[in-house]
């Protein structure tokens, strides 16, 4: 193994159930498994790796990639929510419980989307501002404002 | 209308769920997952596989040579017609042909130049 490839395989093992967790909490099309999303996260990973110049921590920096993959897959590949969670989703840890508000953060549009799934993570609004490319006080009036949104939908 | 306590208590599931969540496999599936990717994605194996797929460089050694076999005919100084083309191995090769033979001609003049 080339020792870029030995740091990245650490870094994935350092990052594996966020990235996971990431994956999971997105609504794919029937015909893409989780561990199908986690391979397209390692390889824009992989692409991404070298180019990683540290100026956010590591853990910001997968989260946004795996965040800007699963967008994108989500626009590539489903233009409907999926009708029932499959088994991987199970796995990943998205239950029935917790079903009626991830389809309503689905609903959400970007950035307020990656800003709800990265204070539920519990990412600071500095590192928030680095994961979407808004200022600091535009992450804290986008969350105010999401989170408005989603009460107002979840209390009806 | 729900408790109002009821949505924050949500968010709160919803984060720590996410927090929770743990990649459900063992080392070796990550592993080969991470191998996979590696793989499929460095351009070195894809420059690779396109360059066994694509052999181009018998089609540029057989245009250098008949250019430099049309070059000395030139010189030789026969009636101009411009540019000709001729079908080698199945490739169309472009050249300044000077001479005034027909394709076919210059193909067997080639021919007798090589052997």
């Amino acid at each position: 193994m080339e020792p870029d490839e030995k740091a990245f395989a650490e870094m994935v093992r350092r990052h594996r159930n966020l990235i996971w967790s990431i994956c999971g909490s997105y609504r794919l099309s029937e015909a893409w498994t989780t561990e199908d999303a986690f391979h397209e996260v390692l390889c824009d990973l992989w692409r991404g790796f070298g180019s990683f110049g540290g100026r956010s921590t590591e853990r910001t920096w997968v989260f946004r990639v795996a965040t800007n993959t699963m967008i994108s897959l989500t626009r590539r590949t489903s233009n409907r929510p999926s009708p029932r969670l499959t088994e991987s989703q199970e796995r990943a840890g998205v239950s029935d419980e917790y079903d009626n508000l991830t389809e309503l953060i689905d609903t959400l549009p970007e950035p307020d989307r990656t800003i709800i799934k990265a204070h539920a993570q519990g990412f600071s609004y500095k590192e928030t501002a680095q994961i979407t490319g808004l200022t600091v006080a535009a992450v804290s009036v986008r969350l105010m404002r999401a989170l408005r949104k989603l009460r107002k939908e979840y209390d009806k | 209308m729900k408790d109002k306590h009821d949505f924050d208590q949500q968010i709160n599931a919803f984060g720590e769920k996410l927090k929770t969540t743990r990649y459900p496999y063992g080392e070796a599936e990550l592993n080969r997952e991470i191998r996979r990717a590696v793989w499929s994605t460095t351009p070195s194996s894809t420059a690779a596989a396109q360059k066994a797929h694509h052999r181009w460089w018998p089609y540029a050694a057989a245009a250098a040579c008949v250019a430099a076999l049309i070059l000395p005919l030139g010189r030789w100084g026969h009636s101009t017609d411009g540019i000709r083309n001729v079908s080698i191995d199945g490739e169309q090769v472009y050249f300044a042909c000077n001479s005034g033979c027909s394709p076919e001609e210059t193909i067997e003049t080639l021919k007798t130049l090589i052997r």
